[in-house]
Parts: structure tokens; sequence; C-alpha cells
């Protein structure tokens, strides 16, 4: 096991460069001339010119230029100095702020998957062909198909406009005004989750050790929550895991309908003012927590399955 | 915090200086006489700075037109009027004598001072502070000193040479050349002044100063901007001007326009500044009286690569632009959100005339027809648009007009983004055609406009316009020695640009916005912000 995670780790190490290198290359190539965008079309000064081109690190160009600008970007980062945003704020700050409220969305979001979607998923998967089985079989295919935007813009509308059961937007944190936006945003991972469960309970309850299990009297209870659950839940807690990463890594897409001023929030500010260092900061950040999360999952993995083993 | 001067969006965020409108300021929340208790809650997208000295896009501007005050304000035709000027005169439009009005104070209790606003400028023109409005200060002497051309060398001086103190209350400014309109630029929020407080030890702004700015205007800063969140403020008991009439102005921070307006339907924000467009056709419905426009400074035009032999014959410009119907385009493709244009230069601004483009603006597809024929115009034209900023449907309209009335093909060439259709125009790439522009103002006055647009050296001139009689005029009217001569001189010049046609007028923006049922009042200026002295509390 200690091997499996030291190679893991060395693996994590590889892809977090390769990763950052990828994403920094696709905002550089982006970029025109940013320090004209900052200007608007206005004229920018010769001086004004040098001084920001030094502060961002854009004093070589070419390929040469795009290497050293890199190294000098991961050398800061490894010393902990994520740089300033184009509009000057340091980018430390920026993810403070941003972290607390994407925590909240991402672990409320979380706990819905994990009440509604799991206990749902066991209920469908034992009263297979039920009414309640049809019910959210059909439900969950509709939400799977929705493109997250709609149901945001649509639940934003009935519930806040229409009917006034919830705040519109998310700016203050509270967790009353969070509970729409991370609604939304499990809503997806709630029905995977569910489909997810209802099948491997639909499955295991056809095995031989279940047969075994009732054969030998075993009350349904028992069956049920120790020796279907159980095995059940492997492919569950892997899907979890890396919705975890999913949702931590901020939502664009729900984040900013919802104005929650979390990673995503600034990911997508990021990109629309084409704030390089702002985009890569945040993202080199989200590489780790992905990975990180991905590492937890496997080893979770040989915890609950005794039959797996890393070495 | 992306606006820019040549507008890449089909509508901008805008809004209304209101006039002083007689307010019976009985708000039933608030203690009579001194405004009310009330706070109302304004959407705003995350500035880039909020002091005045270093703020160039809209949003960081409402907030610093908030707390600050300038040397003036315009009124709702774009007419200055002093505020913390008791008077601005010029001899020559060449040295300006700025005399202050006494009382004024800072939110720290600081005297405004004709130092006050010399700092600031300093500090925004010196070149290596690389601020946002640095180039606001380049008309004032001594400039180039401050922004040497070789980017290398530390610049001579850190202070304009153009500008200097008489005494506390009376400064001068020496323009490296005359221009006559120069005193319409003072209400700009680059030209607000800053306190002493505000710089350290070696000139340069503090971070506590950045992140809490201590202003001279009618509302002072609570605590510090919550960035991504709120900038809260409250009422300054010591401004000595236009009393508001509420107790505070909370400004929140969105990065989606639709999210400002559910949360304005909820009542959960006061004022949506700008109704994004895929709400427009709802607003009405929703808020019923509520839902109001306000003027706004933008000029949307289709501009003709006049270096291009095709459209090198002025008749050929004019029997495009008499075969595009505007008043129909407004009404089905804008909602009636925007206005049809037949003049070179906003309405907004002292000096406008209605229908100086004359005939070529006038919708008469026959005419259009024979005239285009008989000039033998172009059998395919192309019309090049930046598809970032939604002016996929409108350019598309033209298209068809264009080909049932000319009975010619038009192609609608969309390009990415509107650096890339900028890049395309000024490498005089073969192919672009036509291509679409928008200008908003930076101050209310024509040669803000004639100048940048179509002055053979004008900064914004992409199409190649060059008429020496037009230059001259513009000239003519920057060295006179009043406005109203210099207008005199600049409408001239416009109608030198209605025979030429180097581009062709299509419509004016407004500024649609939405307010909540908290409020009572609310006037969005020329520049898209709430004005903080009219707004009321329901």
């Amino acid at each position: 096991m200690f091997r499996y995670i030291v190679r893991r780790l060395l693996q994590m190490a590889l892809a977090f460069f390769g990763t950052t290198l990828l994403v920094y290359a696709m905002m550089f190539a982006a970029q025109g001339d940013p320090i004209q965008a900052l200007a608007g079309e206005k004229p920018v000064s010769a001086s004004q010119r040098a001084v920001l081109t030094e502060r961002y690190h854009l004093d070589k160009t070419g390929i040469d230029g795009f290497l050293y600008r890199y190294w000098d970007y991961v050398s800061n980062l490894m010393r902990g100095d994520f740089g300033t945003t184009l509009a000057g704020r340091s980018i430390s700050d920026v993810l403070q702020a941003a972290w607390p409220f994407t925590i909240k969305l991402a672990l409320m979001a979380i706990s819905f998957v994990i009440v509604f979607g799991i206990t749902a998923g066991v209920i469908a998967g034992i009263r297979r062909g039920s009414l309640f089985d049809t019910t959210t079989l059909l439900l969950t295919l509709v939400v799977i198909g929705i493109p997250v935007f709609v149901l945001g813009y649509i639940g934003q509308y009935l519930l806040t406009n229409k009917w006034r059961l919830f705040k519109p937007t998310a700016n203050d944190g509270s967790l009353y005004s969070l509970l729409l936006p991370a609604l939304v945003l499990g809503m997806l991972a709630l029905a995977t989750a569910l489909r997810l469960t209802r099948t491997s309970v639909a499955e295991n309850l056809r095995s031989d050790y279940v047969r075994t299990a009732k054969s030998k009297g075993l009350p349904q209870r028992r069956v049920i929550g120790v020796h279907v659950l159980r095995n059940s839940l492997i492919p569950v807690v892997t899907y979890l895991g890396i919705t975890i990463g999913d949702l931590m890594s901020g939502a664009i897409v729900t984040e900013r309908i919802f104005n929650v001023p979390g990673i995503g929030f600034n990911v997508a500010k990021g990109i629309q003012t084409e704030d390089g260092p702002l985009v890569v900061g945040i993202i080199s950040l989200l590489v780790i927590v992905y990975l990180t999360s991905n590492l937890i999952v496997d080893v979770l993995y040989a915890v609950l399955d005794p039959r797996i083993r890393y070495e | 915090m992306q606006v820019r001067r040549l507008t890449a969006l089909a509508i901008l965020p805008v809004v209304i200086a209101g006039g002083a409108a007689a307010c019976s300021g009985d708000s039933d929340s608030g203690d009579s006489g001194n405004g009310s208790a009330a706070v109302l809650s304004v959407g705003i997208g995350e500035p880039k700075h909020i002091v005045p000295a270093n703020t160039g896009e809209t949003e960081g501007g409402q907030v610093v037109y908030a707390i600050f005050a300038g040397l003036l304000d315009y009124d709702k035709d774009g007419k200055p009027y002093n505020v913390i000027a008791d008077s601005i005169t010029t001899d020559d439009s060449k040295i300006w004598t700025i005399k202050l009005k006494d009382g004024f104070t800072f939110h720290n209790g600081e005297k405004v001072t004709s130092e006050s606003f010399i700092d600031a400028w300093n500090w925004g023109a010196y070149g290596p502070n690389a601020s946002d409005v640095n180039s606001y200060y380049a008309q004032i002497d001594g400039y180039a000193d401050l922004n040497p051309e070789d980017a290398t060398q530390t610049p001579a001086s850190k202070q304009l040479s153009g500008l200097s103190k008489v005494d506390d209350l009376t400064f001068k400014i020496t323009l490296s050349e005359a221009f006559s309109d120069f005193n319409t630029e003072l209400g700009y929020t680059a030209f607000f002044p800053m306190p002493k407080a505000a710089f350290d030890s070696e000139g340069n702004i503090t971070k506590e100063y950045e992140e809490a700015p201590i202003g001279n205007g009618p509302f002072k800063i609570k605590g510090t901007w919550n960035h991504d969140t709120n900038i809260e403020t409250e009422r300054f008991e010591g401004w000595k001007g236009t009393k508001p009439k509420i107790a505070g102005l909370n400004f929140r921070i969105y990065q989606d326009l639709k999210a400002q307006y559910s949360d304005t339907l909820a009542n959960n924000l006061d004022i949506n500044r700008q109704v994004d467009t895929s709400n427009l056709i709802n607003a009405k419905n929703d808020f019923g009286d509520r839902y109001q426009m306000s003027r706004n400074s933008s000029f949307q035009f289709l501009a003709f690569p006049v270096y291009d032999e095709t459209y090198a014959k002025a008749e050929v410009r004019k029997a495009i632009s008499m075969a595009i119907d505007r008043d129909q385009m407004v009404k089905t493709v804008f909602a009636d959100t925007q206005e049809s244009a037949r003049s070179f230069i906003s309405p907004i601004l002292p000096g406008y005339r209605d229908d100086t483009c004359g005939e070529a603006c006038q919708y008469d597809p026959a005419a259009a027809k024979t005239l285009y024929q008989s000039v033998g115009g172009p059998a395919t034209i192309q019309i090049t648009y930046n598809a970032d900023g939604g002016h996929k449907e409108w350019i598309e309209a033209t298209c068809n007009q264009l080909q049932a009335n000319l009975g010619i093909t038009c192609q609608a060439q969309p390009e990415t983004k509107f650096a890339d259709m900028l890049t395309k125009v000024k490498d005089k790439t073969p192919g672009v055609g036509m291509f679409r522009l928008g200008w908003i103002m930076d101050y209310p006055s024509m040669y803000d406009y004639l100048q940048p647009l179509y002055h053979t050296n004008g900064s914004s001139n992409y199409y190649g316009y060059s008429n020496p009689e037009f230059d001259r005029l513009i000239a003519e009217g920057a060295a006179a020695k009043t406005s109203d001569e210099a207008i005199k001189l600049w409408q001239q010049a416009e109608d030198v640009l209605a025979s030429d046609l180097p581009v062709i007028p299509l419509r004016y923006g407004q500024n649609p916005f939405v307010t909540s049922e908290n409020v009572k009042k609310a006037d969005i200026n020329l520049f898209t912000w709430v004005d903080p002295y009219t707004v009321e509390a329901a």
C-alpha cells in the first residue's frame, strides 16, 4: 500500500506539471495584446506599457518566451506565490475569499446527493419495477438530459420569482440563500448516484451470497443493511469521490447564475476578462484538489473491498 | 469591467444624470428634512479600481461617482455645471484657471484644496504608475516628460509642468495645445481630487486607500471593499453640495446581469442599471412602470473601408445607406430599446442637430437602387462583425434588406472577437468589406466623437477616412476661444461628413433599467451611473 501511494504521488507531480503547462499554453495562445485589452481602446503610453509588461511577465515572446514565463510562473507557484490578477489583486486573496463559498456549496450539494440520491436508489433497487422505481427512473432521465444552466434559470425563475420560496442570488453566503444553488448543483450528481445505487443494489440482490444469507434465515434488514449495501456502495463511493472533486472545483455555471462569489465565479470572470494569471492560478490549485480526491477514493476502495489489493 | 470606448457590445451599460428634479422628499421611512434613513442597493460588476486617478471602467466609476465629487458635473443634456469649482475660466483655451469653492472637505476632515487635484492628476499621469486613465491627462502640458517615448528611461519628472498652484483654492492648468472644450472633460471621474491621506511617503497610493478610499462626495465608504460581494456606503453628513435623499447606497457585486434582474424582481436588489438582452421582452410585463429607459451616449454605425476601390465612391455608400430601413430594424430587432440615428454624433451632446445626414439616411429603396446601379456598385458586398457582442441578428437583417432593396448579394461575416476584427481592419485585409463599430463618449463634447472617429489621425479611424477640410475645421474648433464658437466649427465639420459619408449612422443607444418596489425615483446618467443625488426610496 505504501509503495502504491508513493507511486501515485509521483504520478501526481507529473500530472500537475502537464496540466498546468497545458492550461498555461492555452491561455497564452488565446491572449492577443493583454495590455491593450486592459486599457480598453484607449492609448497606452510607452512607459505605462513597459511597467505592465514587466508586472505580468510578458517581456519575452515566442517559444523561448513561453517556456521562460512558464518556468517563472511555476517557480513562483512553488514558493506559494500565485501572482496577481490583471486587476492588481493578489490571487491568494481571491482564493481565500472564494473557497469558503465553494466549500459550503459543495458540502450542501453532496449532502443532498447522499441523503436523497442513495436512499431513493436503494428503495428503487429493492422495489424494482414498482411505481416508485419507474417514476424515479423517468425523473432522473429528465434531469440528466437537461443542461445545468436550464435547470438553474428555471429553478431561479420558478422558485424565487414566481413562488418566492428562496432568494434568487447568494452572495451573502448564508445557508438559506445557498439552498437553491446547492440543489441545482447537486441535481445531476443526485440523479447519477441514484441510478448507480439502484443498479448496483438490484444486481447484488440476485447474487449468491444474498441468497445464502436469506436462506439461512437472516432478517431482511440485515441482509440489505449489511450484505447488499456494503457491496453495492463501492461504485457509488468512487463516483462520489470524483464528484466531490468536481464540486470543489466550483460550478462555473451555477455560481454564475446564482451570483455565488466562489471558485467557479472567479474562473468564469477570469475567462471572460482574459485574465490569464487568475485562470491559471485557480486551475493549478484545482488540479491538486482533483488529484488528491482521486487518490483518496482509490485508497478507500481497498478499504471497502478486501478483494482489492494495491501492490 | 469590460467597457471600452469602441463598443464591442450591442447594448451597453449606461445611465442618466437626471437634472435636479424637484422631489417631494417625504418618503415614509425617513427622518424628514435631511433625507430618509433608507439604504438602497445598486447592482455593479466587480470594479477594477475605485480610486479616481486609476478608474477607467463604468463599474468602478459608479462607486467613484458616489463617494467623490469633481469640479463639475453634467446635466441631462450633457451641459457641464460647477460642483466643487467656483469658476473655470480661460482667455485663450490654453491656460485654464480653476477657482474652488471653500468649505468642501474629504471624509476624514481634510480640506479639498488645489493640491488635492494636482496630486491626484500627477499620480495618474505618471507613466510608471500605469494608471487606467493615464491617457486622459495627455493634453496637459508636461505629459510627455512623465511618459517618455523610450520606455527604458525613468521619466524626467513626477509632476505635470502644466499644473500650478496659485493658492489653496486656485490653480492653473496649461494645455500643450489649446482646446476650447477642455472644461467638459473635467467632470469625468479621472479628474476628481484625492486627499493627502491617499499617498504614502513615496507618493504611491496606499493599499489601504485602494480598499477603502476616502472621498469628498455625498457618500462615504463603510468598512472596506468586500471583493466580489459588495461595497457599502453611508451618507456623509459633512457634504456641502446637493443633499442625497437616502441614508446610504449598497453597491452589490454581480457577475451576471441576469442575476441582477432576478434579484430586482424579488426586491432583493433595488436598482439593476442595465437589463440584459434576454430579459428585454419580459421587462415591461414584469416591472410595468418600474422598467425605464435612460439616455446613453452610444452611437452604432457601419463603416466603409474607404481605402478599398469597391467602396471608394461616395455615391455607392450613399445608396447603401438609403437602402437600410433603420426604423424597422429598431422596432423588430431591438424592441424599441434603441433609436434610429440620422446624425454623426450622439443626441445627448451640446451641438447635436437632427438629420445632419440628410437624404442619405432617409429610407428610399427605389432611389437607392437606381443610384446604386448608375454608379456601378459592387454585385457582392460583405459586412463583418464581432460575434462576441450580440450583433448577429441585426447584421443579418441589414444584409437581408440590402439584398432585397439593391438586388445584390450580401454576406454577413462574423469574427470571433472584437479585437480580431480590428486587427483585420487595421491590416486592411481584403474581403472584410463593411464593418460595424460603436462608440461611447469619454466626455460630452462633439470633439470626442468627431476627432477620434473621423480625423485623419483619429485613434479609432479604422477606415482610412481623410479629408483636409474636415481636419482643418476640427483643429480650428479646438483652438476656438469659446465653446460656442467651437461648436459652430464642428457642426460645419459634421456637414462635411454628411457629403463624404465615410460611415453610415444607424442607431443611438438607450439604457433600459429596472428598479425594485423600494425605489421611488432613480435616474441613470449619461455614463450609466445611478445619480446618487436624486435617487429616492419609496
